[in-house]
């Protein structure tokens, strides 16, 4: 093939689909070496130099085309440069040529063997003779994105041309208006005034950011490209404190926006000062650091009302210090201003500027710790040696102390705890020990202090363990030893127990942990359970682990220990179990059969209390839970052949270990078995706690069970039998078969649909129907402590189906039962689910309100209701005539004797208020009148929620009423 | 409002506990009279005018100042202006006033009054509180009942 001829080259120039097609197949050919770019250029020549401006047009659009898209590294230097005299010259032309020059050049500056030197030619040329902002909005894109390329790429090029590429960036983007360019340009911006020096023209620089601050901007809805304000706002902040040398005028032109109204200029102007900070040395914004504290403390002493303003000045104000903390002489300078301002407020807590000055102070400290802090705290102790350390609670000494221990955890966070003042810190510290023991002198009276003092006195001394000296720490062990050998009071100290140990361990040990265990003997029931809460922190701490181990397992298994301590051991047992990680647990099975011991003592201790039976259960199923799979197996099927189930021991250790067994361990041998023992359990034992084991253990083995027709044949013949019982008018069957029910619905057994449709036919038996109602709650209602880990996908979606479909035509009459059951399917049905089926179900939920039933399903249907209420929901939107005088006749207690269902409709009217005004408007004198009423309940707590509702009603289209 | 804050650094102190409830107060049967600390709970959280802070916080209002009878039907409060020349005094008056009209059963009197002895025209206050027909008048006025719902429309 040659050259295209000047007839193809005219063909090609008379449509835009047409030049696309013929450019991309002249890029094809060149690519491949057919010819030149010389030669195309010369054929094309006849419509470049054309004297018709539209063939111009045509001719450079084609040839810019063409270099679009050809590949970046075809064309030679010389060839390149050939081009880039022929567009500089372009340039000069008739500015509808402009956008297929600028095509052009942008795809010129991106070959890859573009001769360096031509860059400033080129843009010399583009300053010259063309404005960017002249350009439509698309052709400003492209140079923006050309000028983000050549900054990346030609910087000492760049760099050389100095001051006239400076200008000419400058001129191009002044005045730029669309979000999109600004994009760009903001995002380019800041890494190349960081990289070029900016002369003289760094105000001009500055100048052209600062004009766009704050962004004011609200993006159309349907922009798909969706640059958000806050997304630009940014990047611009990043622009404004790119260089050092912009440090005068940004600081001036945030502090003069932080001025505004507006809280988003607000936001801006302090976000701009915490990047200046961020950004910036100390020493080139120490000149204006006064100007800036200004500002600053205008903003957050006292502070404004918008929390969010607060935050991030008190935010921007810490970057501050921070950053100046690296040089020390500026960072004491700006402590001792800020400083100054604020301690003189911190002695008086009554004080409005109180809570303001700590939270400032607090920022300086953890700026500057070592400095800062030593200040602070020698204000609160010179103001503490003021106040008398007496009985009588003190309420500033109490926040004196919670400020003093965040002063000490910032501190510490700093790293710079021990480079504080002794001096301060011993007198300091011997005041809070002192006020932690006021507890042991004999006129303490525990039983009516609130303990305030002390927890506070603890919070400090939690934080400043690492500084406590010798003879203090020993003052420490004392008062502990006291506190938790001391009869009424009940001070949760462990973190401080903890943090001891960690520094301490050896005199932690002597001092508290063995005198505790000494005398655990004698100590009585309640001092045992606070030494077992204080210890068992501790177990994590190799020194301590052992020790501790020791005596919580010889306080279970010692067969002389008698009641209420052995519970009190399970207890704590079961504690540490939950608290220890899988390792600990596996290692101490191994070390010491743990498993083993507990199902021994369950078995061998007479006549031990159903309560410590539970804790063996659940110690016994987390360690189960914990080892792995094999020994599962393993130790079911060691224990479980010699288990009677009858026993209520044996039943709870099978509980024990069967409760959270894994799903993949086959049950089958025992299966049979286990279905029969505890049917007949559960038929004919008359304690209720024995029973709901038996069910939940019933309900989770059918859960697992492996889906096999032995199993489900066993399980048929089960169902069979009770309905047998049914038959007889048994009541505990109904509830049994409810709970079968529930494991196989989970798991999504066919089975299940059969038991319900016999449940549903009960709803209508004379005695069994309440029994009938009920079983529906089982099914529906979530256990957290029942394990079913086989869960069918959207298994409670398709149960609230059945029951609808079971249900219908009851419900359209409104049966009692069956809308008893079909609420507490209700209740624990999914809000989505409701919410598609609403068109059914609200008829139903208005008629239970009506209909004057139990008080548990009218507090169900309320929350049901609230629920939709909440969401502000069109279906309740379009009945609230309905709903509002239902809600006002519950509201009264004359015909609503049961106080939660009156708070219920309260809390209902409450929240019908969010709906808009127009909505509510109609009902407004209707509601303040009738809640009247509700004011004068007898019950305090109807009466709380009536004024909130009246109170929020009279809101309703009053001036200012949000 | 004034642009002009009178009292800059008011003294601010710490808000009471929430009310604990009982097991009688759960009990159905039991009736829970009126009392002091119900009263308080009901005008402690309403905002002043000048400052982001609630009358409890700035001791205007205090529970000893307050006194009930529910046989009687009578509530009586006494609230305290934080300085005695306080322009304010007026306005709060008359927000713990609609506060208690709205929240609290018509049955009873409700008298609210300046503190004695500390504000500086503490009759005129007292007698323009006391006239049913002016607060009246007061809530017609749109810019004022604008202000007393803003204080009254506690968060809490």
């Amino acid at each position: 093939m040659t050259t295209p001829t000047r007839e193809t080259l005219e063909k090609a120039l008379k449509s835009d689909a047409k030049l696309q097609a013929a450019a991309t197949q002249f890029a094809n050919e060149l690519a491949g070496g057919t010819y030149t770019i010389a030669d195309l250029a010369e054929q094309l020549g006849f419509a470049l130099t054309s004297a018709d401006t539209e063939e111009r047009v045509a001719g450079t659009n084609l040839l810019s085309a063409v270099l679009n898209a050809l590949p970046g590294d075809v064309l030679n230097s010389k060839q390149l440069e050939f081009l880039t005299t022929f567009y500089t010259d372009r340039l000069r032309d008739h500015h509808n040529v402009m956008p297929a020059i600028i095509v052009g050049l942008n795809a010129l500056v991106h070959m890859k063997q573009l001769p360096a030197e031509s860059v400033p030619l080129l843009l010399q040329a583009f300053f010259q003779y063309t404005t960017c902002q002249s350009q439509t909005r698309g052709d400003r894109t492209k140079i923006f994105n050309m000028f983000k390329y050549l900054t990346v790429h030609y910087q000492p090029e760049l760099v050389k041309m100095a001051g006239d590429f400076l200008f000419g960036l400058i001129n191009s983007i002044d005045g730029e208006r669309d979000p999109r360019n600004l994009d760009i340009i903001f995002s380019f911006m800041p890494e190349f005034i960081s990289q070029y020096p900016l002369l003289h023209l760094a105000e001009e620089m500055f100048e052209i950011f600062a004009c766009y601050f704050p962004i004011d901007f609200n993006p159309s809805k349907e922009d798909p490209e969706a640059i958000t304000r806050d997304a630009l706002a940014e990047k611009l902040t990043h622009c404004l404190v790119a260089s050092e040398q912009f440090a005068e005028w940004t600081v001036s032109l945030a502090v003069e926006k932080l001025d505004s109204e507006l809280v988003v200029a607000k936001l801006d102007s302090i976000e701009l000062l915490h990047q200046a900070a961020l950004k910036f040395s100390p020493a080139a914004l120490e000149p204006y650091f006064a100007q800036i504290w200004q500002a600053l403390k205008a903003e957050t002493f006292p502070g404004s009302d918008n929390a969010d303003v607060l935050r991030c000045a008190l935010k921007a104000l810490a970057e501050l210090l921070k950053s100046a903390a690296k040089v020390p002489s500026i960072s004491h300078n700006y402590q001792s201003n800020v400083l100054g301002v604020v301690l003189p407020h911190l002695s008086d807590v009554h004080h409005r500027l109180f809570h303001p000055a700590t939270a400032i102070a607090l920022m300086c400290v953890s700026g500057d710790a070592p400095y800062a802090a030593d200040k602070i705290l020698n204000t609160f102790l010179l103001k503490l040696q003021t106040i008398e350390l007496s009985m009588k609670t003190s309420e500033e000494r109490i926040k004196f102390y919670h400020i003093i221990s965040q002063v000490y955890k910032l501190a510490a966070l700093r790293d710079s705890l021990t480079k504080l003042d002794k001096a301060i810190l011993l007198p300091l510290q011997d005041d809070v020990i002192a006020a932690l023991r006021l507890c042991e002198r004999d006129d303490f009276d525990a039983k009516q202090e609130d303990l305030e003092l002390q927890t506070a006195a603890l919070s400090v001394l939690c934080e400043c363990v690492p500084v406590l000296s010798e003879a203090q720490r020993a003052l420490v062990y004392k008062a502990l030893v006291q506190l938790i050998s001391h009869p009424y009071i009940d001070l949760d100290f462990k973190l401080l127990t903890v943090n001891l140990g960690a520094l301490h361990p050896v005199e932690l040990q002597s001092s508290f942990i063995d005198i505790c265990i000494r005398n655990f003997d004698i100590f009585s029931e309640f001092i045992k359970r606070k030494i077992y809460s204080n210890l068992l922190p501790l177990l994590p701490q190799i020194a301590f682990t052992q020790r501790i181990l020791d005596l919580v397992m010889k306080e279970v298994f010692t067969p002389t220990v008698t009641e209420p301590g052995r519970l009190l051991a399970l207890e704590a047992l079961s504690t540490l179990l939950n608290q220890e990680e899988q390792r600990f647990i596996v290692e101490l099975q191994q070390q010491s059969n743990l498993l083993h011991q507990l199902i021994e003592l369950a078995r061998n201790t007479p006549a031990l209390p159903l309560a410590s039976l539970e804790l063996i259960a659940a110690a016994l199923s987390r360690i189960m839970q914990q080892l792995p799979l094999s020994e599962q197996s393993a130790i079911v099927s060691e224990y479980l052949p010699t288990l009677d189930l009858q026993e209520a021991a044996q039943l709870y250790v099978a509980r024990g270990l069967l409760g959270y067994l894994h799903k993949d361990i086959a049950l089958d041998d025992h299966f049979e078995r286990l279905l029969d023992d505890l049917t007949k359990l559960s038929l004919s034992s008359d304690n209720e706690q024995l029973r709901t084991i038996a069910h939940h253990l019933l309900c989770s083995l059918v859960n697992k069970m492996d889906n096999t027709k032995e199993n489900r044949s066993q399980v048929k013949r089960i169902i069979h039998q009770l309905k047998e019982a049914i038959k007889s008018g048994d009541q505990r069957a109904v509830h049994l078969l409810a709970w079968l029910a529930k494991g196989l619905v989970v798991a999504g057994f066919e089975e299940a649909a059969e038991i319900i449709t016999d449940l549903t036919d009960l709803l209508e038996h004379p005695t069994l129907c309440t029994a009938a109602a009920l079983a529906f709650d089982v099914i529906a209602a979530e256990f957290p402590e029942l394990d079913l880990p086989v869960v069918k996908f959207l298994y409670k979606q398709k149960f609230f189906h059945t029951i609808m479909n079971k249900l219908g035509s009851k419900l359209s009459n409104y049966c009692e039962h069956h809308m008893k059951a079909f609420i507490y399917v209700l209740k624990a049905t999914p809000h989505s689910v409701i919410r598609l089926n609403i068109k059914q179900l609200g008829p139903l939920l208005f008629k239970t309100l009506d209909a004057q039933s139990d008080g548990q399903f009218l507090c169900i249907a309320l929350n049901i209701c609230n629920n939709f209420v909440k969401q502000q929901d069109a279906y309740f939107q379009a009945h609230l005539g309905h709903i509002i005088p239902s809600c006002l006749e519950l509201s009264k207690q004359k015909t609503q004797p049961n106080m939660q269902v009156r708070i219920a409709a309260l809390q209902l009217l409450y929240d019908i208020t969010k709906y808009p005004t127009y909505v509510l408007l109609p009902h407004k004198v209707d509601v303040t009148l009738a809640l009247a009423a509700a004011l004068d309940d007898p019950k305090r707590l109807v009466r709380n929620a009536a004024v909130k509702a009246r109170n929020a009603w009279y809101l309703v289209g009053a001036p200012s009423g949000d | 409002m004034p642009t002009e804050i009178e009292n800059i650094n008011p003294s601010v102190y710490g808000k009471i506990k929430e009310r604990l409830i009982t097991a009688n107060e759960e009990n159905d049967s039991v009736a829970d009279p009126f009392d002091k600390r119900e009263i308080f709970d009901l005008i402690r959280n309403i905002n002043d005018p000048e400052h982001p802070l609630t009358l409890e916080e700035l001791h205007v209002v205090q529970e000893e100042l307050i006194s009930i009878s529910d046989k009687q039907n009578s509530v009586h409060i006494n609230f305290t202006p934080t300085i005695p020349h306080c322009s304010m005094a007026t306005l709060i008056g008359l927000s713990i006033r609609v506060k208690l009209l709205r929240s609290l059963p018509p049955r009873f009197k409700v008298t609210v009054e300046i503190t004695p002895g500390t504000h500086a025209s503490e009759f005129a206050v007292n007698k323009q509180l006391a006239d049913k027909e002016r607060v009246a008048a007061a809530l017609e006025n749109k810019h004022l009942a604008e202000v007393i719902n803003q204080c009254i429309s506690a968060k809490g």
